[in-house]
C-alpha cells in the first residue's frame, strides 16, 4: 500500500514539474537582442509571425511616448512604429500629426514650435485628456530603445533623412531602425545618395491606383517592387491591397518566393482587403490567420496584446 | 490506510491543477457567476461592505470607442460594477451618449450634438484612441441601457438638463433602480429641480472643489435625503474638503473619489497607481473612498481582487 501512496506521488509530482518547464520555455523569447530580430527580417521563417505595434502602446500610454514603447517591449512586441517630425530649431521629435492639438496641450503647427517650448507640454492619452507625459525627442527615444529587445519603424523620417541618420548613428542605433518609402530606387537613390546602402530599408509597395504609378511611369506594384533588387537589398516590403484580387498580391507572392519579408498592416479595412484588427478580433483565423496563410511575415497592429495571444496560441510567437 | 491515500490523491490533484490553471491575468481575466445587478446594489447601498465598487469613466475607452456600446460590454465583461457615461440631446431630442458637446472629436461629423438630428448622427461613426473611424455609431440612451440591464450599474453624466426625458427612457426600458444620477446643487435647488421624481431615482451630490460652505451642503443632504453616496475629489490631504469624509462617512454613505487626474485625489491618481498602486489606491481606499471612478479599470480591478477587495 505504501508503494502505492509513492507511487501516486511521484507520478503526480513529476506532472507537476513538467507543466513548470514547459511554461518557463514558453517565457523564453525567441529573440534576445535586436541584431537577432534584424536578421530574422533577412531571411524570415514560417514558424514565426512578427509584431508592429502602431505609434506603440497607444490604449495604454499616449501615443508615440516612451511608456508606449516600454509597454510594447513588455508584451513583446518585436517592432514600435513611431513618426518623425521637425521643429522650428530642426530638432527631431516623435510625433504623429502636423499640428499638436489633438496628441499634447499645445496649439499650432510643430513646425512653428522651438524644441524647448515644445518639452514643456503635456501629451494626451487616447480619450483626449491631459497626462504627466511629455514629448519625446527622437534621440530620447533611441537611447531608450538601445540595446533593448525592440526594433523601431521610422514613419515619415524618409523627410528628414540625413538628420535622422546622425541621430541613430550617434545613439548607436542605425541597426535598430527601419526606415521606408513611397518612392522608386532611383529617386530614392537621387535624394539620398550613399544613406540608402547604411540604412535598413524597407520600400512600401501601394495598390495599383496609387499616384506614384503614373508619376514615375513605373506601370505595375510587381514592376516596382522587382525595381528594388537591382544593386540593393530591401531589408523587407509593406504591402499595401484594398482587395483580395489586388496585382499587389502578385508582389507578395514573388517577395514569398525570393525569402524576403512582407509586412501586412491590419489598421484599417482599405490596408488589407477588410482583414483589419476589428474584425480579426472576433474570429482571428478569417483574418490574421488568412493574412499569414496569404504570405505575411510581420503583421502592424492596433491591437498588438491580442495578436500576441493569437499567434502565441498559433505556435507562431514563441 | 485508504482515507491517507485519498488525502495524498487530494492534494497531488490540487498540486497539478494549481499548475494547469494558473492565475490569469489582465484582459484575459473574465469573471464567472457574475453577481448580477440586485447584488450590486446591495453593495451600493451598504456603506459597511469593504468591496470597493469600480466605476469606469465613458467606459472602457482604451479599448473601444468611449461613450460606445462595446465600451459598455467590455465593463461588463471585466466585473466592472459601475459604468459612467455622458448624456447629451440632439435638435429632434433624442438622448445620446457623447461627452463633448460637439462631435469633432469622437466622431467622423462635426458641429454640435443640438445642431444635428439623431437620423443624421447615424450616418456617423465614432473614432478610436487614434482618431481613426470606427465601425462604431452613436448610441442612445435607451440601446445604452438595454446592454447595461441587470449587468452593471450606470452614472448619467451630464442628464441634469434632461432629467424627465432620462427618467422616462428608464421606466420604458426597466433600468431606474440601476441608474445613478448626480449633480453639484444644493438640496434646496436639487428638491425644486427633480420634485418627487428624487425619491424615485438614486441621486448622488457632488461637494463642490471650491466651497465654504461644503459642510452645509453634506450635512443638509443628510438630513433631508441620506444619499447612497458622496462624490468628493480633493486637491491636497490637507484641504478643508478632506475632513468632510468623516462627517460622510459617520453617515453610512459611500464615497466616491475620482482617481482620473492628479488634482481630484491629491495626486493619488491611476497612472500613478500604474506604477505604484499602493501609493495611488491604496493611500485613496485607506482614506476612505470605497468607490472609484477610474480610467484605469482593468488594472483596478487587478488589484482590488489581490486585496480581496472585489468579488
Amino acid at each position: 500500500m505504501k508503494k502505492l501512496i509513492l507511487i501516486f506521488s511521484i507520478i503526480f509530482i513529476s506532472t507537476c514539474q513538467n507543466i513548470k518547464q514547459v511554461k518557463i520555455e514558453e517565457k523564453a523569447a525567441r529573440f534576445q537582442t535586436p541584431l537577432e530580430m534584424i536578421e530574422w527580417i533577412k531571411a524570415p521563417t514560417k514558424d514565426y509571425v512578427m509584431t508592429v505595434a502602431h505609434r506603440g502602446d497607444w490604449r495604454n500610454a499616449p501615443e508615440n511616448s516612451i511608456k508606449a514603447v516600454s509597454n510594447c517591449v513588455d508584451l513583446g512586441v518585436e517592432i514600435v512604429e513611431i513618426d518623425v517630425r521637425m521643429t522650428k530649431d530642426s530638432a527631431l521629435i516623435v510625433m504623429h500629426d502636423l499640428t499638436l492639438e489633438r496628441t499634447s496641450t499645445g496649439k499650432g503647427k510643430i513646425a512653428d514650435w522651438p524644441l524647448d517650448s515644445l518639452l514643456t507640454l503635456k501629451l494626451k492619452n487616447g480619450a483626449g485628456m491631459k497626462t504627466g507625459h511629455k514629448i519625446p525627442t527622437l534621440k530620447e527615444m533611441m537611447i531608450f530603445v538601445k540595446d533593448k529587445p525592440i526594433l523601431l519603424n521610422l514613419d515619415k523620417a524618409w523627410n528628414y533623412l540625413p538628420q535622422t541618420y546622425e541621430i541613430l548613428k550617434e545613439t548607436g542605433t542605425v541597426q535598430q531602425s527601419i526606415f521606408k518609402g513611397n518612392e522608386p530606387l532611383p529617386k530614392m537613390r537621387e535624394k539620398w545618395g550613399s544613406y540608402m546602402d547604411s540604412i535598413l530599408y524597407m520600400p512600401m509597395v501601394w495598390p495599383e491606383t496609387y499616384s506614384i504609378y503614373n508619376r514615375d511611369s513605373i506601370i505595375t506594384p510587381i514592376e516596382y517592387t522587382k525595381g528594388f533588387f537591382e544593386n540593393f537589398h530591401p531589408l523587407a516590403f509593406e504591402v499595401i491591397f484594398d482587395k483580395e484580387d489586388s496585382p499587389v498580391l502578385e508582389a507578395v507572392n514573388y517577395l514569398n518566393r525570393k525569402g524576403t519579408a512582407v509586412w501586412i498592416n491590419t489598421l484599417w479595412p482599405e490596408l488589407c482587403a477588410g482583414h483589419h484588427d476589428e474584425v480579426a478580433i472576433e474570429n482571428p483565423d478569417a483574418h490574421w490567420g488568412l493574412l499569414i496563410s496569404k504570405g505575411a511575415n510581420i503583421l502592424q497592429t492596433d491591437r498588438p496584446q491580442l495578436l500576441i495571444k493569437y499567434l502565441k496560441g498559433k505556435k507562431l510567437h514563441q | 490506510m485508504f482515507a491517507k491515500i485519498l488525502i495524498l490523491l487530494a492534494v497531488c490533484i490540487m498540486l497539478t491543477a494549481c499548475n494547469i490553471n494558473p492565475p490569469v491575468k489582465g484582459e484575459e481575466q473574465l469573471t464567472k457567476n457574475k453577481p448580477g445587478i440586485e447584488y450590486l446594489l446591495e453593495k451600493l447601498g451598504d456603506a459597511k461592505n469593504d468591496k470597493v465598487i469600480v466605476i469606469a469613466h465613458r467606459g472602457d475607452w482604451r479599448n473601444a470607442p468611449e461613450n460606445s456600446l462595446q465600451a459598455i460590454k467590455n465593463c461588463i465583461d471585466m466585473g466592472v460594477d459601475m459604468v459612467e457615461i455622458d448624456v447629451r440631446m440632439t435638435k429632434d431630442s433624442i438622448l445620446v451618449l457623447m461627452h463633448d458637446d460637439t462631435i469633432d472629436r469622437t466622431t467622423t461629423g462635426k458641429g454640435k450634438v443640438s445642431d444635428w438630428s439623431y437620423d443624421s448622427l447615424q450616418n456617423l461613426t465614432l473614432r478610436n484612441g487614434t482618431l481613426h473611424p470606427t465601425e462604431h455609431k452613436i448610441p442612445t440612451l435607451k440601446e445604452a441601457m438595454n446592454v447595461a440591464k441587470g449587468s452593471i450599474l450606470v452614472n448619467l453624466d451630464k442628464s441634469e438638463d434632461h432629467i424627465k426625458e432620462a427618467y422616462n427612457l428608464l421606466k420604458e426600458t426597466g433600468t431606474v433602480k440601476q441608474a445613478i444620477f448626480k449633480g453639484k446643487k444644493s438640496y434646496g435647488e436639487v428638491r425644486e429641480k427633480y420634485g418627487n421624481l428624487l425619491d424615485s431615482i438614486i441621486y448622488m451630490p457632488i461637494v463642490k472643489y471650491q466651497s465654504g460652505v461644503a459642510m452645509e451642503y453634506v450635512t443638509q443632504f443628510i438630513t433631508s435625503y441620506q444619499p447612497v453616496a458622496f462624490e468628493l475629489n480633493y486637491d491636497k490631504e490637507s484641504s478643508n474638503l478632506f475632513q468632510l469624509i468623516f462627517t460622510i462617512k459617520a453617515n453610512n454613505s459611500r464615497l466616491w473619489t475620482n482617481s482620473l487626474w492628479p488634482e481630484q485625489c491629491a495626486g493619488r491618481h491611476d497612472d500613478r497607481a500604474v506604477i505604484n498602486p499602493d501609493s495611488a489606491w491604496g493611500v485613496l481606499i485607506s482614506n476612505g473612498a470605497n468607490m472609484l471612478q477610474t480610467d484605469r479599470p482593468q488594472l483596478l480591478l487587478n488589484y482590488l481582487r489581490e486585496k480581496g477587495l472585489h468579488e
